[in-house]
């Protein structure tokens, strides 16, 4: 039997560079309650299992997963947080599901970095604590533009590739109601801008944002009971990469190839490129979105910067890529950014992206990344 | 039913301010120990290698990554190294500005895993890929055996 688990409900909060007037947890409670009505059910009987994903350091408080249950409705209801990005949480909301210990699971992940003083620093943090991070003090990016470099020689790919990505993703957030961070810049402007971690420029390393996003997830048997604007996810996959960041390629996103090559073959995918009407990918940094490019096999190797430069993965072109503007052009959300992926990908199943609409979209890829330093990804196939 | 009575005026808004104080111990370990002995004694990189793949890992550590198992062979390693991959930074890890500084990714032939340090050059657009690199380390009687001992690397 084909996997398939319903997306019923979403709903978000926030998007914006700062939300002062909202606590974290009541940003959380209004996208909780927008995801409920847009699934029609009420947390507190039909929910069996909550799922958060969040990271004590960016919360500013330790086992930050303890104050999860009120704003979702979920108090004395069974609730776990993950440390790792929303796919991840789509995928252990999944399994509760598919073990049969849930009909109905929630997922929630946000992101209140206008509250964090010193966001850089936290990054830094995550750096092994023996072998890369005291011996010198540098902007955490520093691994981004050391990627970057070695991404550009191993693959031949001109720079100002990269460069086109920034300027699709900015572009494309400006018809986004969500895009925080849209403008109409050209590549000139976009390498001149400051140097982040050379050859990695500002205007390509995407921004932190708020907002809270709230999944309802089902089984098939339950979904289809909840309305009908049900998207489905038919695959998903997760992978890590080792840690220590000296050992790595850089130049590849490996642990993509391993988590896409399991999201396909869950979704019986042989050929994605033409199977995929849309695809939202990582673009934390602008290159990521090339090198990911080619891990999801959605590029051949070397040839993602040649085709986005072309337009085939503008709105109109072949394959639409972070039509919604990315992180990019919408902003970061640190944990929630895959749920952000997976927010614009729903909306666009659903027929419902406004002016950012594909036609006839009814498959879609999305893909995460858990940022520096880490080599963590993952991959799911939704359809309508 | 959402929040109804928010926040309307910029003023009213409030946030107080508070910091978590952390201090931890990390340990080195059997692996870690015997890299920062071979470091402080006689300036020196020590790499693990695997009796099974056969690959030899710096800095030195307990178990190979890809099989598994415990390694117990050590070699130390001969420099120069070589710039794997390189940047550079504007700003320091609290996202104040600083520098230029150039950084790399040292790698040594034969050898995977590697480290990342500060590379003294006078012009960043002279390093290149597979430049040929040498540490710049602390006197001997100065060295503790922690990666602050390589102050950083020069070009060979
Ligand atoms: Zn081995």
């Amino acid at each position: 039997m084909p996997f398939q688990i319903g997306i019923v409900g979403v709903g978000y909060a926030g998007f914006d560079s700062m939300t002062p007037g909202l606590s974290t947890r009541e940003l959380m409670f209004e996208a909780a309650t927008r995801a409920y009505e847009d699934a029609g059910i009420d947390p507190r009987k039909d929910v069996q299992s909550f799922v958060c994903c969040t990271e004590d350091f960016w919360e500013g408080i330790s086992i930050t997963d303890e104050y999860m249950p009120d704003q979702l409705g979920a108090v004395l209801r069974p609730l776990c947080t993950i440390s790792s990005d929303g796919i991840i949480g789509l995928a252990t909301a999944c399994m509760h599901i598919m073990s049969g210990i849930a009909d109905v699971a929630v997922v929630e992940s946000h992101s209140k970095i206008s509250d964090v003083v010193n966001p850089d620093e936290i990054a830094s943090f995550a750096y092994d604590p023996v072998y890369t991070h005291h011996h010198f003090d540098a902007d955490p990016r520093f691994l981004a533009g050391m990627e970057m470099a070695r991404y550009l020689k191993e693959t031949g790919t001109k720079r100002e590739y990269c460069a086109q990505v920034a300027v699709k993703n900015k572009k494309n957030a400006l018809s986004n109601p969500r895009g925080v961070h849209g403008a109409n810049i050209d590549k000139g402007i976009v390498m001149n801008s400051q140097v982040a971690a050379s050859p990695l420029t500002e205007l390509e390393s995407s921004k932190g944002i708020d907002a809270s996003i709230v999944f309802v997830l089902a089984s098939a048997q339950k979904a289809r009971k909840l309305g009908d604007h049900t998207v489905w996810i038919k695959g998903i996959g997760w992978s890590s990469d080792t840690p220590v960041v000296e050992d790595r390629d850089l130049a590849r996103a490996e642990y993509v190839e391993q988590a896409a090559g399991r999201a396909y073959k869950m979704a019986n995918i042989r050929s994605p490129a033409s199977y995929l009407d849309l695809a939202e990918v990582d673009d934390t940094y602008s290159y990521k979105e090339l090198q990911s490019l080619e891990a999801l096999k959605l590029a051949t190797k070397g040839k993602a910067g040649k085709m986005v430069d072309a337009g085939a993965f503008d709105i109109d072109g072949r394959l639409p890529v972070n039509a919604s503007g990315g992180s990019l052009g919408v902003g970061h959300l640190l944990e929630a950014t895959g749920l952000h992926r997976t927010l614009e990908a729903v909306m666009q199943l659903r027929g419902q992206a406004g002016r950012l609409q594909v036609p006839s979209a009814k498959r879609a890829l999305v893909q995460s990344w858990r940022g520096i330093p880490t080599a963590t990804g993952a991959v799911a196939v939704l359809g309508n | 039913m959402p929040i109804l009575e928010k926040i309307s005026q910029a003023s009213q808004a409030r946030h107080w301010t508070d910091s978590i104080p952390l201090e931890f111990h990390y340990t080195a370990g059997v692996a870690g120990e015997e890299f920062r002995r071979e470091l402080k004694r006689n300036g020196r990189f020590l790499a693990s290698e695997c009796s099974k793949c056969k690959n030899s890992y710096v800095p030195a550590r307990m178990f190979c990554p890809s099989c598994f198992i415990e390694m117990k062979e050590t070699r130390t390693l001969e420099e120069p190294g070589y710039v794997y991959s390189y940047t550079t930074v504007n700003r320091n890890r609290t996202g104040e500005p600083n520098g230029p500084v150039t950084l790399a990714l040292i790698r040594f032939e034969g050898v995977k895993g590697g480290i990342v340090h500060k590379l003294n050059v006078s012009e960043p657009s002279s390093v290149t890929f597979g430049m040929k690199v040498v540490s710049i380390l602390k006197e001997a009687s100065a060295r503790t055996g922690a990666l602050t001992d390589i102050l950083a690397f020069k070009p060979a």
